[in-house]
């Protein structure tokens, strides 16, 4: 009895949290005649297509109609902006906040309040600092261009790469690093050769973390390029709006295939995934 | 168009297409259009002439598109605005100081009529463009929701990575105060444009000038659009005997286009029939589209026009006939689809096309996007959609109309490039935006740039496009279109129209609580901007108000 | 070894912070034609500031953020720890059950947004599911309804961000100290003591941690509902995030904007000095130790009382 009304309970929660991913899988393998019947008439496709990935990914070139915009659904360089920026970023973040957390986890560097700064700059909506950046990015020539989305996604996930990393840091006994010096390493050298391989699971994990979280940027795209370096994201969004319509079908496969990135990457952290996602606070 | 292959699971592909342009060709021919399938009754000179223009240019002729039938009509000699800008350019060329590529903005849904070739045979606009100055255009993309905001970040940063600014009439005022935008006047005067000529200028002719391109008595916009909001509605039923003897017993009055908003009101209730799935008004609700809505019930309240601002600069709104367009916007909602106020412009087309609604203001290209379009005429009633002129009201004994201008599309140049750039854009955009080049754009089915050359309403391609229902009732609607509120900050007032209106929709405001909180809002952007500054501009796009107004019958 | 970081960090913050302070001092506008460093010309002191304080929108985005982060926060941790509960007993399949919750945590945002914009249409399948259960056609305006776009937007986080307080809580029922509960079991205390007198006291810091991470996110909270709404119908889903948005996008007014972003930024440095505290002490303790700093008593002492409230009931 108790047994049932258990798995009851989950299956409820089953349904109504699987639903929306189910409506955006199905839509994105509807063909147009299908995308917005009224009602409920929208459970299973009736004659489902690939053609919405194939015009995303821009496998084919013909439009759907000689008289609206006859739009290019290709995605394809969005997506490839993504990936180059949220990947650079994560790489710059990595670079900076690996070395900075090895120094506050083991010689307190800048002192003891450093950490709380590093971590409020995380809890400042971007929305309010968005526009003084703007400009410093127009007047450095950093503006709608790679470098600079790198720099501006490695500069807001950095607190984050420090503080989990710093925690991964901490759980390295002092002794390893000390050992090694005492066998003719530097301190350089023991970090690299004795510290480092200790974290390496933490830091592939810290990685992932924060490219995916550059994956799914909006706003800062919004504000920070145009045209030509938009990512994804926000091709997403411009693929409906006013003037081109709704773009149901190709809107939920490139959909799709945002979501696949972060959950295939997500997956196969999941033993980090709880440490990550409260700055290291809880370490399962 | 060209070379692309054919994809054997879509539905329509090139095939469609060319079908389509023959079906323009075909539909010129149905007119008596001169030059297309009745050019061999006509004098064999002139057939030699258009043979010679298949292939290439008419005799006498110094540019212009080639290859197709008709293509004549859009060629041009040295002597017009088209023949000066591309000798200009020449010139500017051969003179080693001409840009490579002109980078233009556009919006996505404006890009394809430039780049896409139509009809068949010819070349698209920057080809053809390319081909005449050797100079290439580079487009960059924005759309409608993110066009304001990026320009106000182009110009607090001076952005000089683009020459050609695209923006709506109603933010020029803050583009032009922004520095933004250059001043065209010293181009106007040296290289000519005929916008104002009685033959090949803007149908409304100067006034439509002044409208467009100027503010605050100076030239920033080269007009590319026509979004002066006509009125449609369905022929089929208006005319059904059945309809107009039940609607006769009814209201004691003929069925017919409404001519005032009390009859819209009428004729809006009478056909709202949910059971039949069909609604009265299907007038824009949304966010931001349903702005112009109320401008409309508001300028036509006091004859001629009913000012948006007092002498002084301070809002006129705060009055019964703002209260009163509020009211009757609230009491409309009964007369619409479900879900009326999360539709946009292109849900209402579909819901036109689906069968499901009656009548209502919108865009000049409902005739041309929707009928036969697979993605729209999903009920196959487009082709009864027929074009009137927006209701009024009577005042004082006449009656007076004002459709109103909204959203539409200007190019200007870029204030931050160097002059040669800024000559280079601007001569691209007399180049393009000319009677005979922006006429040939403007039938182009790939993008929504419509048209409002004089000459345009009587092209047959141009007819065959956009039906003759709407061609001829924009001779009406010009003279008598009143604009938007063009002076800086009108996207400012723009959104708190748009946010008041959500409030009335939503009940959250009274129509009057409305009238105050709207009249506030201006009054607050006014004195944020400087009053008397605001008020001089005013002053200028008060002069651009028509006069016309008509007889009640 | 941390001078890199601090130049980046420098790179954001300081040159952002500066430019933000001078204009909004000012009532400097983009549309009024002059460079941000000639801002001075329209110089006005505290204005811009006293405005917001003053303002009824400024407020009432304060308020409405506050609100969306109380309650999605408080029914994603409700919703969150009754998944955990369940899931918490292992059996077969488990790990595939857990996939499956996890997954909309993993969803970029804005593709919520643009799920749930696209469900809560009128003539969606939200209105449709809801016209199975209920007599008629549903036809609730989900997103133009001011009382109901609210309640639109925060399903749309709530749906996105339960499955992490299920994961932090998962991960903390499972180190429950066995050997406690054990005992409490055998000793007679029933589930509700169990529950009351152990677990909760137990997960307590771990809830706290869960709690403040969500609010501080939830706080930021702009992709779906700027996807979703704009903020709209009106300001009824204009929180301070798509507020600042609203401000510098669609009137312009930056000096003003920048006052108001600084007046944000200010309060809540302070209370992210607060909430930073928690997880930093967090950081430094292992999960057990976490899970034993939840209650000062032995837990003889604990599993005791558990029993003495099931023998009550």
């Amino acid at each position: 009895m108790k047994k049932t009304l258990r798995i009851t309970a989950i299956a409820i929660y089953a349904v109504v949290f699987g639903f929306p991913l189910y409506w955006v899988t199905t839509m994105a393998i509807k063909p147009k005649a299908e995308e917005n019947p009224p009602g409920i008439t929208l459970w299973k496709p009736q004659d489902p297509t690939i053609k919405n990935f194939k015009d995303i990914l821009g496998l084919s070139k013909t439009s759907d109609s000689a008289f609206a915009t006859a739009k290019d659904y290709s995605a394809l360089t969005p997506l490839k902006n993504s990936f180059l920026a949220a990947g650079g970023g994560t790489l710059l973040a990595l670079a900076v906040g690996v070395f900075a957390a090895y120094g506050i986890a083991r010689f307190r560097a800048g002192g003891a309040q450093l950490p709380f700064q590093i971590l409020q700059l995380r809890m400042f909506p971007p929305a309010a600092v968005v526009i003084p950046l703007y400009f410093m990015f127009i007047y450095l020539k950093l503006w709608n261009t790679l470098p600079g989305l790198i720099l501006i996604y490695g500069a807001v996930t950095f607190p984050f790469v420090v503080w989990l990393m710093r925690s991964f840091f901490q759980d390295v006994p002092r002794e390893i690093s000390e050992a090694a010096i005492v066998d003719g390493c530097t301190q350089w050298g023991a970090f690299f050769k004795a510290v480092l391989p200790q974290v390496k699971g933490g830091l592939a994990a810290t990685g992932l973390f924060v490219f995916i979280l550059n994956w799914s940027d909006y706003l800062i795209v919004l504000v920070m390029t145009q045209d030509k370096w938009t990512t994804a994201p926000l091709f997403l969004s411009t693929l409906s709006g006013g003037a081109g319509g709704q773009e149901y079908g190709h809107q939920a496969a490139l959909a799709v295939l945002l979501i696949l990135p972060p959950a295939i990457l997500g997956l196969s952290i999941q033993k980090y995934l709880v440490r990550g996602l409260t700055f290291g606070a809880i370490k399962r | 168009m060209e070379g692309h292959e054919e994809d054997p699971g879509g539905t329509i592909s090139r095939r469609k297409l060319v079908a389509g342009a023959a079906a323009v060709v075909g539909g010129g021919a149905l007119l008596g259009a001169p030059g297309i399938a009745s050019a061999a009754r006509r004098a064999p000179a002139v057939r030699s002439n258009e043979r010679r223009a298949l292939r290439g240019l008419a005799k006498g002729m110094y540019g212009g598109p080639t290859g197709f039938q008709g293509a004549e009509r859009y060629q041009y000699p040295l002597d017009s605005e088209e023949g000066r800008a591309i000798s200009a350019l020449k010139a500017l060329k051969k003179a080693g100081k001409a840009p490579d590529t002109i980078v233009v903005q556009t919006l996505d849904f404006a890009r394809p009529q430039f780049e896409k070739a139509f009809p068949k045979g010819a070349r698209s606009i920057v080809k053809q463009f390319e081909k005449e100055t050797g100079i290439k255009i580079k487009f960059v993309e924005t759309t409608p929701a993110d066009e304001y905001k990026t320009n106000l970040r182009n110009a607090s940063s001076k952005n000089s990575s683009f020459d050609c600014v695209t923006f709506a009439i109603e933010e020029m005022g803050d583009f032009a105060e922004a520095g933004l935008l250059r001043p065209l006047d010293d181009y106007v005067a040296k290289y000519q444009p005929m916008w104002s000529d009685p033959k090949l200028g803007f149908a409304g002719g100067q006034n439509t000038v002044n409208l467009f391109s100027k503010y605050n008595g100076k030239t920033f916009a080269v007009a590319f659009d026509n979004d002066t909001q006509p009125f449609f509605y369905r022929g089929d039923l208006m005319d059904d005997p059945k309809e107009q003897a039940n609607y006769s017993a009814k209201y004691g009055r003929k069925l017919r286009p409404p001519e005032t908003w009390d009859e819209h009101n009428d004729i809006s209730k009478f056909f709202t029939r949910p059971d039949k799935q069909l609604y009265g008004d299907v007038a824009t609700l949304a966010p931001f589209w349903c702005a112009v809505n109320w401008n409309e019930r508001f300028v036509c309240s006091a004859a001629p026009n009913n000012l948006y601002f007092k002498a002084d600069g301070s809002a006129n709104v705060n009055t019964p006939a703002g209260v009163q367009a509020f009211d009757e916007i609230l009491r409309s909602l009964d007369y619409h689809s479900p879900g009326a106020l999360e539709k946009d412009w292109f849900a209402q087309y579909k819901l036109m096309g689906a069968g499901n609604g009656f009548m209502g203001p919108s865009f000049p290209n409902q005739t041309k996007i929707l009928p036969g379009n697979p993605d729209l005429d999903t009920a196959n009633v487009g082709s009864s959609i027929r074009t009137g002129l927006m209701p009024g009201r009577v005042v004082g004994g006449k009656l007076v109309r004002r459709p109103v201008i909204f959203y539409n599309i200007s190019y200007g140049v870029n204030k931050h490039v160097s002059t040669n750039r800024q000559l280079a854009a601007y001569l691209f955009l007399q180049w393009a935006g000319s009677s005979k080049i922006y006429t040939w754009l403007t039938f182009n089915p790939g993008g929504y740039q419509d048209p409002h050359h004089k000459v345009s309403f009587s092209d047959p391609y141009v007819i065959a496009s956009y039906k003759k229902t709407t061609t001829d009732a924009f001779k009406q609607i010009v003279p008598r279109t009143a604009p938007p509120i063009t002076v800086r900050g009108g996207s400012e007032y723009r959104q708190a129209l748009s946010d008041t209106m959500q409030r009335v929709l939503t009940k959250q405001s009274t129509p009057t609580q409305a009238a105050k909180e709207l009249a506030d809002a201006w009054d607050a952007t006014t004195a944020r901007l400087g009053q008397a500054k605001q008020a001089k501009a005013m002053k200028t796009l008060n002069l651009s108000f028509p006069t016309v107004t008509d007889t009640p019958t | 070894m941390i001078l890199p970081g601090q130049l980046l960090m420098a790179f954001i913050v300081l040159f952002p912070a500066l430019v933000a302070i001078y204009i909004g001092f000012t009532e400097w506008s983009p549309t009024g034609g002059d460079s941000f460093w000639l801002a001075y010309k329209d110089w006005h002191w505290f204005d811009g500031y006293k405005e917001a304080l003053t303002s009824h929108e400024f407020w009432s985005a304060v308020w409405r953020t506050v609100l969306i982060t109380g309650v999605c926060t408080f029914v994603e941790l409700v919703l969150g720890f009754t998944l955990a509960m369940l899931l918490v007993k292992d059996f077969r399949g488990r790990g595939l059950v857990m996939v499956y919750f996890l997954l909309p945590m993993m969803v970029v945002p804005a593709v919520s947004g643009f799920i749930f914009q696209k469900l809560f249409q009128v003539d969606g399948p939200i209105n449709g599911m809801l016209s199975l259960l209920w007599p008629g056609d549903v036809a609730l305006n989900w997103l133009s309804d001011p009382s109901l776009a609210i309640w639109g937007v925060m399903i749309a986080d709530i749906w996105q961000w339960t499955p992490l307080m299920f994961l932090i809580f998962l991960s903390g029922l499972v180190a429950l100290p066995e050997d406690q509960m054990n005992a409490a079991r055998i000793l007679g205390a029933g589930f509700g003591p169990q529950f009351t007198r152990l677990i909760i006291p137990m997960m307590r810091p771990i809830l706290l941690i869960a709690v403040i991470i969500r609010a501080m996110e939830v706080f930021k909270l702009f992709d779906p509902i700027y996807i979703m709404t704009q903020g709209g119908p009106g300001t009824a889903t204009q929180n301070l995030s798509v507020y600042f948005y609203r401000l510098t996008n669609v009137s312009g007014r930056w000096g003003y904007a920048c006052a108001v972003a600084l007046l944000v930024l200010i309060a809540l440095s302070i209370l992210a000095a607060q909430a930073i505290k928690p997880i930093e002490r967090a950081q430094n303790e292992s999960m057990e130790e976490l899970m034993g700093a939840g209650t000062d008593e032995a837990p003889v002492q604990r599993i005791e009382d558990a029993i003495d409230e099931g023998a009550r009931a």
